[in-house]
């Protein structure tokens, strides 16, 4: 359990290791990243002085180093637009978007487990394919456009939550339910695949010929080997939501890390938008391992993988 | 499936028999879901070629006592069936060139990313050791950074263009292929018809080529009509945060943003660009769920046959 935990947390340091040298030689793209570091209009000696402050005229390889070293003590530089530290830019959007990702997580897989073992049981048949069409539906409808018709529905026209902000908690339902379509399609599919899958297996025929009822079956003895598939593709949607959280911070105007992301966007503040780079790939791997550890405590045979 | 092994097919060249053809079109046709998605999507082909050749100039013809002009009417003439948007040009025209937008991104980033990711994963998967384990591992991280952060990052040091749309959406959709295209080879990479073909004395280019890759082509193909609706929204939502193109270009993506801010007083010129979205998107998802169905007619989805076959009559 403990190796397993350790590995894990290795092949994730590994991994935020990557996203810090992807963020690096992503500035270096365009071979001049003192470009990206100052709005356009800066005069050649603000560019010079920056340039040396910082070491940009030094061989790639220390920079490198220098970026690095800096990065391990989270050092990501000042935020051109607000006096803070980028870290700290990115970091205070932080709370909001476990918020929103824990309650649309919780949602998804609610509504997906329930969907899914209905389709699971009435295979084939008309509620079936319903539910299936309307899964690959929901994969379908883009984030913001989904956000804006429910604004237009449920704000404007019906007026029963508000168009914007995150003050109440009517202003959460919609961005909810925005971040939470697309992993509901996707969860309710794994759940149908997994259910029958393990519907049509000795043990659950067995406990059918013990007599046990048809609901009991699919709640006590399935769904819980059915968990498995569902945890596992749970993990690949965190990284996802991200995706759903910056179109939520546009449309909504919601709080999160989507509003310091496109805040830096349009300002052009650069070290900003690599501190969020980081700060969102470390909270995928943490999330990730988290999925990792309740799919070991479901599942026991994983521990001796 | 046990027969596979005994008889192993001495090339992976499948030819589809007379009775596995009319089978799969029995399959096409039985389904008018699928029907009605390969005509939309055929005709929004057709539209995206002809559009900018046909209605380039009235589409972006400006009118502006026809802003915001109600849809449904068709005293303006069939131009105006979807209304006008913000400065009064007809939206049903900028649809139809938005289409071209589209398309042309939707087809080349899927074509990027899955030849690069099928060749990729399947030298990985085929090789293994370290070369698969750091492409893999690349591939992680690309995973772990959500995918439109990246795009608006690259977008960002780079102009927004259709060109660079096409290049950051097909780079940062390989590895969804690698992974596929890895999977599959190391697990075919192990079948007796390989081995044969090794004792036979082929090389590694052939066994790649002629062997293992006609057996993962399916997969790829299915793989990337699915990435087709994928990449159409991922492109909508970085056109739509006003990042992906700038004007004359237009997608649909940049004319639900053009009318988000008058949700209130003219819901249609957002609401229409993304029905047509959703239209697109859900139609490639159907056709890529049919093929699934087609390839592997065991699994359980939408199009697959139902388990009470009535094999009785000849097909």
């Amino acid at each position: 359990m403990l190796a397993f935990i350790r590995g894990r947390l290795l092949s994730g340091l590994l991994t935020i290791f990557g996203v810090v040298v992807l963020v690096f030689f992503l500035a270096r793209l365009t071979g001049s990243p003192i470009d990206l570091f100052f709005p356009e209009g800066a005069t050649q000696a603000q560019l010079e002085s920056f340039s040396r402050a910082h070491g940009l005229d030094r061989p790639l390889l220390e920079q490198f180093w220098v970026f690095l070293s800096n990065a391990a003590r989270g050092d990501f530089g000042m935020s051109i637009w607000q006096q803070r530290p980028a870290l700290q830019a990115a970091l205070s959007e932080m709370p909001a978007t476990l918020m929103l990702t824990f309650l649309a997580m919780t949602v998804s897989v609610i509504i997906a487990v329930v969907l899914g073992t209905i389709a699971a049981a009435f295979r084939f048949r008309l509620v079936d394919r319903i539910i299936t069409i309307l899964t690959l539906a929901t994969g379908s409808i883009p984030h913001f456009w989904f956000a804006l018709v429910s604004i237009l529905v449920f704000a404007i026209i019906l007026r029963l939550v508000p168009t914007s902000g995150a003050g109440n908690w009517q202003s959460w339902i919609l961005p909810v339910a925005t971040v939470s379509l697309g992993p509901i399609g996707i969860l309710t599919q794994v759940t149908r695949g997994a259910m029958i899958e393990v519907l049509s297996s000795g043990f659950v025929r067995n406990a059918r010929a013990r007599g046990f009822g048809s609901t009991r079956i699919l709640y006590r003895h399935a769904l819980r080997n059915a968990a498995l598939p569902i945890i596992a593709v749970a993990g690949d949607i965190a990284a996802g939501m991200v995706n759903g959280a910056i179109i939520v911070s546009v449309v909504f105007a919601f709080p999160g890390i989507g509003k310091a992301i496109i805040g830096a966007v349009l300002a052009r503040d650069f070290p900003v938008l690599q501190a969020c780079i980081v700060v969102v790939g470390i909270a995928v791997v943490l999330l990730n391992l988290i999925i990792d550890l309740i799919y070991v405590v479901v599942d026991p045979r994983v521990r001796l993988s | 499936m046990k027969g596979e092994d005994v008889m192993p097919q001495s090339s992976g060249q499948q030819r589809l028999s007379w009775f596995q053809r009319s089978e799969r079109w029995q399959m096409f046709t039985a389904s008018p879901m699928v029907v009605a998605s390969a005509v939309w999507l055929a005709f929004i082909v057709l539209v995206a070629v002809l559009a900018p050749a046909l209605v380039a100039e009235r589409a972006n013809f400006q009118n502006l006592s026809l802003r915001f002009f109600p849809p449904f009417q068709i005293e303006q003439g069939i131009e105006f069936i979807l209304g006008g948007d913000s400065l009064g040009r007809p939206i049903l025209l900028q649809l139809a060139m938005g289409a071209q937008t589209s398309m042309i991104i939707a087809f080349f980033a899927v074509g990027i990313s899955s030849l690069i990711g099928y060749a990729i994963g399947l030298v990985a998967g085929y090789f293994g050791g370290w070369v698969d384990n750091s492409l893999l591992r690349i591939a992680d991280i690309l995973h772990t950074v959500p995918s439109m952060l990246l795009a608006l990052v690259v977008l960002f040091i780079l102009e927004p263009s259709i060109f660079n749309v096409i290049i950051v959406l097909g780079i940062t959709r390989i590895p969804v292929y690698l992974r596929t295209a890895r999977a599959q080879t190391v697990e075919i990479r192990e079948r007796t018809f390989v081995e044969v073909a090794r004792s036979m004395g082929a090389s590694h280019w052939r066994i790649m080529t002629r062997e293992i890759a006609p057996l993962v082509f399916p997969t790829i193909r299915t793989l990337a009509v699915l990435e087709v609706a994928m990449v159409i929204l991922a492109a909508a939502s970085l056109t739509f945060l006003g990042i992906g193109l700038q004007r004359p270009d237009v997608d649909w993506g940049m004319m639900v943003a053009d009318g988000k801010t008058y949700l209130k007083t003219a819901w249609f010129v957002a609401v229409f660009p993304g029905v047509v979205i959703v239209l697109t998107a859900l139609s490639a998802s159907i056709l890529s769920n049919w093929l699934r169905a087609v390839e592997d007619p065991t699994q359980n989805i939408l199009f697959a046959r139902k388990p009470k076959p009535s094999r009785g009559k000849a097909p």
